[in-house]
């Protein structure tokens, strides 16, 4: 980072379980536990929290203003709290800003969604344009159905090369005890799960979750009066792509800007060989791939990903957590890939541990069909 | 112990003002015609039609008509029944590129077995012989043939 503003570091993260339904908990109850868990992991007390920016969307909360749902919760009384209506990455770089003006030490970033509480045909359909879409029944998973065959039309890829996505996090799931589904599911398996919007397969697209996240941001000072092992943010990107219908849908053309926008930030030449690990939002198998490209870290991502190279223990390990194809709570999905980079950069992944891993990347996407995306570059020291 | 829940139905009776682009462009829907924008400066070619462009950050208010042909893109055969159409099922959609257009038009496709959809190229607009002012004057498109 240039001139004089202060270094970002994650000093804490905190996640629950992902679930298709978390029934016992309301979402304040929610995000009050994974706050005070993230509390008693740093041992930073709320009385010292003046900052806080939350994640989460009315439409999925069922209520507008739907950061009201939490305020109590994340210290919001009398603090300064903002919400974002966008995906949790969105509210990392609006807490990261914070800290870097010099006006606070620390930041609270918590993102949170119960998807089981609404009915997600409905909500997702209204992110459409009501003159010429909506009546169409368009939903999320049907807009990513025409994405995903005009990228394999591109790419000349077979469905056999998305399943092998699936096969890949499932597997890498297993691991991850925060994941909510899990599995050595075969491409044939993949294959054989039911269709949602064809060439969609259920294996192929993050289930129904319920779930949050938290993690703390502190200046490098402050950090050093928290933690022995901080965590960097060297670099972060952003970009609006067009409207879904306004722009070549098989390619992620807004998700190249926000990746070099974060390259050149962090002074990362060649992504492939510098990034030891990277966390990706791919709600659906496909944009594993797409996203892989748009980043720089494979020409042939599926190549890549038939070498074993994307596994643990390969030579670019991608979504050692499994992914949001594990457990994705809509924007929850960015910031989580955060905490799990967290994890990795600070040896604390268990099972799922990339070892050695010094540089991460994590990734989040938002709108219909990766209308928006950022990229957040991660260091230990 | 049994966790409580409490149902209810959000209904919200809503408004959406058309605007000068798009009520020209539906008003042309009701007559059977197809209307776009064209960007002056960068000559792309707007459907639906937009009065200004994005890209180059201007204005537009250069009209093009366009035939009710184009290609066929991407689709997605859906077999879940839908609300909007509870009565077709499986249900194709596709997004069009009509001819002399630079952006995608979304709608069903019909007039084609699913399993035979993935050869279709062209396509054609189905007109309703009953045109409201809407992108559901058209019925559908069908393969061109
Ligand atoms: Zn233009």
């Amino acid at each position: 980072m240039e001139g004089t503003m202060t270094k970002v570091s994650i000093v804490g993260v905190a996640q629950t379980r992902f679930e298709e339904r978390i029934a016992s908990l309301a979402i304040n109850e929610l995000v009050y536990m994974v706050v005070r868990e993230l509390l008693h992991k740093t041992g930073v007390s709320m009385k010292e929290i003046r900052s806080i920016v939350t994640a989460s969307q009315d439409a999925w909360d069922g209520r507008t203003i739907s950061g009201m749902t939490i305020n109590e919760v994340v210290g919001g009384y009398l603090n300064a709290e903002a919400k974002v209506a966008a995906d949790g990455l969105q509210a990392l770089l609006y807490g990261a800003a914070r800290i870097m003006s010099g006006e606070y030490t620390l930041t609270l970033v918590v993102a949170h969604c119960k998807e089981s509480e609404g009915t997600p045909h409905a909500i997702t359909n209204l992110m459409f344009d009501p003159f010429t879409q909506r009546h169409l029944g368009l939903d999320d998973v049907t807009a990513a159905a025409l994405q995903a065959r005009r990228y394999m039309r591109l790419r000349g890829l077979a469905a056999e090369d998305i399943a092998a996505v699936a096969v890949k996090n499932h597997r890498h799931a297993k691991k991850n005890p925060f994941a909510q589904r899990a599995g050595d599911f075969t491409i044939t398996d993949v294959l054989n799960s039911p269709i949602l919007a064809d060439p969609i397969h259920e294996l192929e697209a993050a289930p129904q979750s319920d779930g949050a996240c938290a993690l703390l941001l502190a200046s490098e000072s402050k950090a050093r009066t928290v933690t022995d092992h901080p965590v960097f943010i060297i670099g972060m990107g952003n970009a609006t792509d067009a409207y879904w219908t306004d722009r070549e849908l098989g390619e992620a053309k807004a998700l190249r800007q926000a990746a070099s926008r974060a390259y050149r930030m962090a002074g990362i030449e060649y992504p492939a060989h510098e990034i030891d690990v990277a966390e990706i939002s791919a709600r659906y198998a496909y944009e594993e791939l797409m996203a892989m490209e748009a980043l720089g870290l494979s020409e042939a991502p599926q190549d890549m990903l038939a070498r074993g190279d994307c596994e643990i223990g390969g030579r670019l390990p991608i979504n050692p957590s499994g992914g949001p194809l594990c457990g994705n709570p809509v924007t929850v999905s960015g910031l989580v890939r955060v905490v799990e980079a967290y994890l990795q950069l600070t040896d604390q992944a268990g099972e799922h541990q990339v070892h050695g891993a010094q540089t991460a990347l994590a990734h989040g996407a938002g709108g219909i069909c990766g209308q928006n995306q950022s990229v957040v570059i991660l260091r230990r020291e | 112990m049994d966790e409580w829940v409490v149902h209810q139905r959000i209904k919200i009776p809503f408004m959406y003002t058309a605007g000068r682009a798009l009520t020209r462009f539906l008003e042309g829907l009701a007559r059977g015609e197809i209307w776009a924008t064209r960007c002056a400066s960068c000559g792309r070619v707007y459907l639906p039609p937009l009065n200004f462009c994005g890209r180059c950050w201007r204005g537009i208010d250069r009209w093009c008509q366009l035939p009710p042909l184009g290609e066929l893109i991407s689709y997605t055969i859906i077999q879940r029944p839908l609300p909007e159409h509870p009565d077709r099922s499986p249900l194709i959609l596709g997004l069009i590129r009509l001819d002399g257009a630079d952006t995608n038009l979304v709608h069903l496709i019909g007039d084609v077995d699913p399993s035979e959809v993935e050869r279709v190229t062209r396509v054609r607009a189905v007109w309703r012989d009953e045109r409201p002012a809407s992108i559901l004057a058209i019925s559908h498109f069908a393969p061109l043939t």
